[in-house]
């Protein structure tokens, strides 16, 4: 063999051995993260839960979601091994498991080194003596036995699939730690709840980390108040599994409380739904990981003002009943109106929230009298101490509020407003610590204070409480204290077209599909230059009023859609190639005006030889 | 007319033209409109470099890819539609951080109903993502007992994004 058929060889070999250890670099990698790596390939090949070593366990979603990209270039008995890493629930290295007293429960646990609880943080936090892990999972199971009998007592529907399974590790969310997640597993219909599903739980395994703040809240207190929310959660599952999450995140968040009144960790969130800096917060935005948390004090308010906590039951009975549109999350919104309107509350969502709003500011709680002092004020938008104050507008989402006061001054008050009609508003008093309602003037258009003068500035004051309390977004209100409040508009009722994927009506029938490159051009400069500013709003819902039917003309006669494709290319142009656009719209208006100074001269020499 | 002006109408004639020929001109990859799977939705455009997208354009086959030179145009068969979905675990909330968002299911068996009738059988990528050739009609795609209804029509090429579990963050 000649020296550069062996170098050839030898690079060969060398290329492919390179190769190999990248792939099981890779594979050793993720078995190792689970906790499934063992001694040698052979072994791996032939993995057996005998050869399972006890390594640090990472069960969390990012790896997984990393395992997942990676699948296709790991080694087919790699994938098999880890198959049952990506099935839920999760996999704990070395794993032991407590039946709770009640029997109602299986606490798992990892008793690897650092998979197990850290018995020594959790005694020093807690004052407890623990001396195992077995211990603790066994106090973990009497708490889900202390939630799951509250839930009992208070008549809901316990999840179905029960002994319920409670996983202790370290679930982990973009990166970062968290209290604890309740996921699906499968669906379990019944006659009384169709569309039930059941699930399971994953906790923090200690709640000893300092993002628990374990000084304030002790790793006992932590497990109490994320037991009652989890699993909350998992009877909202077997209520219905196509629940809306965000009256799901402030029911669980209002039963922390409920369950456990002395931990008080609920009233944290307050400030995200309640001190809010300018644009007011909807109590039925779909918002993720904020402020549904805080909005749970709606629900003390509901229980407070139907004197039982059964009222929010009866929202989660109801929606059991309601059968999802092709597997999409069911809007709570019309499920809690229905409620409310129903005997024995005979009420509304409109009615409920306005008494919310008023207590929010008089702060007549009536239960929990001791936790008073944690309910913040809400946030005032204006603070006004020169008169007169004038007109100022507010738009207000879908039940939303604000807050504005006026600090008494050496003249009378009248504030005067202009409403659209889904805006309620009222005026507060407070004198010397005492709450009243201005009454409306006739008309009901303003309120008069006639003794604002006399009020004292530093402890007195007037406030105004306007909210939107509808569901539809957009309601305005403009009030001014020299009674010329500004002019309000209506919300636009979409029709459907109009933003966030809507269909451009005419560009969609003229190029015959809303998947077509031009439409989706035209989409994308509409989302992102002109649903962004005021102007390209109005001209957006000016658009969607008018276009619907001369796209239906259009789509109706093949021969009009190429004479509206090459109407349309201009705008298109322009939309595509926007510098060349303003070039020739610059080069057009020069040559226009040098035409127009021209053919004013030739006018001028004609008029001069004349 | 003077020179000048004739000589400025001449170009910008010309510059409209040209204009006009680019925005007709189809180059391949302007055939294909391009949409990626953003939590909620299929939605219009171009993800993040290397993150999936499908290529869609209609009578072809749609293309889940990760880059636009890599795209490979098959035709469908004549009288077919297609639908191109993801399998994937929705989450929601996070006290401590917002958490929402979506994790794609990969290597999920996927099956296509027509009425209580397999018609087609799929499974994920290692992206989450599948794509499936159909007769026009109307379908339930099922994958891990979860279900989306979805009809397909000739040479179109539909969404289905199939929620195949739901996750509660804190």
């Amino acid at each position: 063999m000649g020296k550069c058929c062996k170098l050839l060889v030898a690079l060969a070999i060398l290329v492919l051995t390179s190769s190999q250890c990248v792939a099981a670099s890779l594979d050793d990698y993720y078995l190792e993260a689970f906790g499934l790596k063992t001694d040698t390939i052979l072994a791996k090949a032939l993995l057996d839960v005998q050869f399972v070593e006890a390594k640090p366990v990472k069960c969390n979603t990012d790896l997984k979601h990393s395992l997942r990209r990676d699948w296709n270039n790991l080694e087919s008995s790699t994938q098999a091994a880890l198959k049952t890493v990506l099935d839920t629930p999760p996999v704990l290295a070395a794993p032991a498991i407590v039946i709770s007293s009640g029997g109602h429960f299986r606490i798992h646990y990892s008793t690897t080194v650092d998979g197990a609880p850290d018995l020594a943080a959790i005694n020093k936090y807690t004052g407890l003596n623990l001396a195992s892990y077995d211990a603790w999972a066994s106090m973990v199971g009497d708490i889900f036995e202390t939630v799951y009998n509250y839930y009992v007592q208070h008549g809901y529907h316990m999840p179905p699939a029960l002994p319920y399974d409670v996983y202790m590790h370290t679930p982990i969310r973009s990166g970062r730690l968290v209290y604890g997640l309740t996921s699906d597993l499968n669906p379990v219909p019944s006659a009384s709840y169709p569309h039930a599903f059941s699930s399971f739980i994953e906790v923090n395994k200690d709640f000893t980390a300092d993002v628990f703040q374990p000084t304030i809240y002790t790793p006992l207190q932590n497990m109490e108040v994320t037991a009652a929310h989890e699993f909350h959660h998992a009877v909202q599952f077997g209520y219905n599994g196509f629940f809306d999450y965000w009256y799901a995140e402030m029911t669980s968040t209002w039963f922390e409380d409920e369950v456990y009144d002395d931990v008080n960790q609920s009233y944290e969130y307050l400030d995200s739904y309640l001190l809010y800096q300018t644009n007011a917060v909807s109590l039925t935005a779909p918002r993720d990981g904020a402020t549904e948390y805080g909005r749970w004090i709606f629900n003390r308010s509901l229980a407070e003002e139907h004197n039982t906590v059964d009222v929010v039951r009866s929202i989660w009975e109801r929606l059991a009943k309601v059968s999802p549109l092709n597997s999409a999350d069911i809007n709570m919104v019309p499920v809690i109106e229905a409620s409310l309107h129903a005997a024995p509350y005979n009420s509304s969502l409109a009615t409920d929230f306005w008494t919310f709003l008023k207590k929010l500011y008089t702060r007549d709680w009536t239960t929990h009298p001791a936790d008073l002092a944690r309910i913040i004020p809400p946030t005032m938008l204006g603070n006004y101490n020169a008169y007169p104050v004038p007109s100022h507008t507010v738009i207000l989402p879908s039940y939303s509020f604000a807050f504005y006061r006026f600090i008494p001054s050496s003249q009378p008050l009248t504030v005067t407003l202009n409403k659209t009609s889904g805006i309620q508003a009222t005026l507060f008093k407070k004198v010397n610590g005492a709450f009243s309602e201005v009454p409306p003037d006739a008309g009901g258009n303003s309120f008069t204070v006639s003794d604002f003068a006399t009020m004292n500035a530093l402890t007195d004051e007037v406030v105004l409480l306007v909210a939107n309390t509808t569901t539809l977004d957009g309601h305005q209100v403009s009030f001014s204290t020299d009674g010329s409040p500004s002019a309000v508009s209506s919300p636009v009722v979409s029709s459907g077209g109009g933003g966030g994927g809507g269909g451009c009506f005419i560009a969609t029938a003229a190029y015959g599909s809303y998947l077509h490159p031009k439409v989706a051009e035209l989409r994308a400069f509409r989302d992102h230059y002109l649903l962004t500013n005021a102007p390209g709003r109005l001209f957006v819902a000016a658009y969607y009023r008018l276009s619907p039917p001369i796209a239906d003309v259009i789509a109706r006669h093949e021969w009009m859609k190429s004479g509206v494709r090459c109407l349309l290319l201009p705008l298109i142009l322009a939309v595509e190639h926007p510098a060349a656009a303003l070039g020739v719209l610059l080069l057009v208006v020069v040559l226009g005006l040098r035409q127009g100074v021209v053919f004013l001269k030739g006018r001028a020499r004609e008029a001069a030889a004349a | 007319m003077s020179s000048g002006l004739r000589f400025c109408l001449v170009a910008l004639t010309v510059a409209l033209t040209c204009l006009t020929a680019h925005a007709f001109a189809k180059k391949p990859l302007e055939l294909w409109s391009f949409f990626y799977y953003d939590g909620t939705a299929f939605v219009a455009g171009r993800p993040a470099p290397l993150t999936p997208f499908v290529a869609v354009r209609d009578g072809f086959l749609p293309v889940v890819e990760t880059r636009e030179e890599r795209i490979t145009e098959v035709k469908m068969p004549e009288g077919t539609g297609a639908l191109v979905g993801i399998c994937y675990v929705q989450s929601h909330g996070g006290k401590l951080q917002a958490s929402g968002g979506y994790d794609p299911v990969p290597m999920l068996p996927v099956q296509v109903l027509s009425g209580d009738k397999a018609v087609a059988a799929a499974q994920s990528d290692s992206n989450g993502y599948f794509v499936v050739n159909l007769p026009p009609g109307t379908y339930r795609i099922s994958g891990n007992n979860r279900f989306t209804e979805v009809t397909v029509a000739k040479g179109k090429v539909i969404f289905a994004p199939l929620r195949v579990g739901k996750r509660m963050v804190d």
